[in-house]
């Protein structure tokens, strides 16, 4: 009977050492494939949002939570405009970003076209941990790029901006960055005109 | 494999990946001898019912406790001619020869695999796998135990052991592999960001104005522009007379952790306010791990006889293109590895 309790009792041990032993495992990897879900997901992000801004002609809105901007879209509604032929008529659109926090406290990204509903990012970039501070920008007075002030400076004159992800972890926090330049600095896009037909030259 | 060793080198103290190779090696022999003598000592003691930690190591006839010099692995049994140096009993030379088998085994693991969990799982079931043998080999003392036996013997648990220890190596290695590489995913994300920033900060800099960091920071045109130029001790007079040395150890990403002493940052941020028009902010936590410098090359092409002849005679360049390289050398635990990535820039 005492053999067979110190049979069992080593027995336990082992099995608790090796059920120790694959939980552990089991939790590493499972933190492992999350963070690199999530390291996927926050990099895509940043990519959609800078290919974004990179087509901005300038700013409305910068706030840490927010950005807005007016940017140009190829019409492709087929009615009679080529932007090819007549560089006038692109289309011109107003872009938002916000932060949006769900009733689970995961904070996640929104984006909308002109005044359509918000559309969360199909990138689906989620954290309950993100720091909500996620744009700032600089501006440029007397040469030198200076932080941004929503108080005192005009968006307009932003020519830099930096998207920025901070998650907290309890290890290896994600930090992700991207500064991204309007594509014409300052603010000022160069007037573009239709180009001469051949035939209104001739009228 | 490599992610593995890499993940073992994590919990281990910097100073170990610092030492010398040679002094490693001898190290991992010395262990490995070490196991052979406590394993030979395990397979006099238990088959015997006496334990393996009390008395200290004796000779089995006449007692006498054995000093540190008679406890080398194998040097010992060679130095003593294989007999007691105190009462000259001979003993058998398998002794010797089990340890040496396992500093052989731990030698060629270590060049193979490196020193890391798969190393130290395989030299544990060898370890193993050398004492059940070695007991088992005892066919007397075995069939007296198995005549007597009422529950599980030592040797059956330590095959149980080794059982549930092939069965667990694997398993880790899978998911001890999918956490490092992710670590390493991780990193070249960000190093990839870091090649990205840079490259758009240079777009904005005007074509007359671009230069090496180099250049920009060690060997500007003014000796006292230099953020070297009162250091005299450390690598920073090397670093701001010998190029190659300084693309060796210069980098402009600084954490908290990894920041120039004060006198030469602060040079540094005013070079580089200067260079860049603005403000240099110290990067987050983490990114001490990942160096970057930019090289900018004149590839203008050669100046032509016919229309360009003053060139020639002063030897110039037309400089009209310029190629910017941007590195950046993810030097962490995990990886060591360089990232680059080039752009010209026309006149």
């Amino acid at each position: 009977m005492i053999e067979l309790m110190i049979v069992s009792a080593i027995m336990i041990m082992i099995a608790g050492i090796v059920y120790n032993f694959y939980l552990n495992f089991v939790r590493i990897s499972v933190r492992g494939t999350d963070n690199a879900l999530l390291l996927s997901e926050a990099q895509t992000t940043l990519e959609v949002i800078a290919r974004d801004v990179r087509s901005a002609k300038q700013l409305i809105t910068l706030r840490p939570d927010r950005l807005s901007f007016q940017r140009f879209f190829n019409d492709t509604s087929g009615k009679g405009r080529d932007p090819v032929q007549d560089l006038d008529s692109l289309v011109m659109k107003t872009v938002d970003y916000r932060l949006d926090k769900d009733e689970k406290g995961y904070y996640y990204l929104e984006r909308r076209e002109d005044n359509r509903p918000w559309q969360e990012l199909t990138t689906q970039f989620r954290s309950k941990t993100l720091k909500p501070e996620i744009f700032r920008g600089w501006t440029l007075k007397e040469g030198k790029f200076a932080l941004f002030d929503s108080l005192r400076d005009e968006a307009e004159s932003v020519p830099l901006i930096e998207i920025r992800f901070e998650v907290e972890q309890e290890k290896h926090p994600l930090y992700l960055f991207k500064k991204v330049f309007l594509p014409v600095p300052y603010g000022e896009l160069p007037v573009m005109s239709s180009p001469v037909l051949a035939k209104d030259e001739n009228q | 494999m490599e992610t593995l060793k890499v993940y073992f080198f994590t919990v281990l103290p910097q100073s170990w990946e610092l030492s010398p190779y040679g002094m490693r090696l001898t190290l991992i022999a010395l262990l490995a001898g070490m196991t052979g003598s406590f394993i030979n000592m395990a397979m006099w003691r238990i088959p015997r019912g006496e334990s393996i930690f009390l008395p200290r190591s004796h000779c089995p006839v006449c007692k006498h406790v054995l000093s540190v010099g008679d406890l080398l692995p194998v040097l010992s049994y060679l130095a003593l001619g294989g007999k007691c140096r105190y009462c000259k009993t001979r003993f058998g030379v398998r002794y010797m020869l089990i340890e040496l088998f396992l500093i052989v085994v731990a030698v060629a693991l270590y060049y193979h695999f490196g020193l890391g969990a798969t190393s130290l799982g395989a030299f544990g079931l060898v370890s193993l796998g050398v004492f059940t043998t070695g007991v088992l080999k005892r066919r007397v003392w075995d069939r007296e135990i198995m005549k007597k036996q009422t529950g599980f013997t030592y040797i059956e648990v330590m095959m149980c052991l080794v059982i549930v220890a092939a069965v667990i190596i694997p398993f880790g290695n899978t998911f001890l592999s999918t956490y490092g590489r992710s670590l390493k995913n991780k990193e070249y994300v960000i190093a990839y960001n870091l090649l990205e920033e840079k490259m758009e900060e240079l777009k904005l800099v005007p074509f007359y104005k671009l230069k090496s960091d180099y250049s920009i920071y060690a060997k500007p045109p003014r000796r006292e522009d230099s953020i070297f130029s009162d250091e005299v001790i450390e690598l920073f007079p090397k670093m701001r007379e010998n190029e190659e040395i300084f693309y060796e150890n210069f980098s402009d990403i600084f954490t908290e952790k990894n920041v120039y002493k004060d006198r030469v940052h602060k040079k540094f941020l005013r070079n580089y306010l200067e260079y860049y028009n603005r403000e240099y902010e110290l990067y987050p936590e983490g990114y001490h791990v990942f160096k970057r410098y930019t090289k900018v090359e004149d590839v203008s092409a050669k100046p032509d006889k016919k229309y360009e002849p003053d060139l020639i005679a002063n030897k110039e360049t037309r400089k009209d293109l310029l190629k910017v390289t941007v590195t950046v050398w993810i030097d962490s635990r995990t990886t060591s590895r360089k990232l680059q990535v080039s752009m010209y820039r026309r006149k």
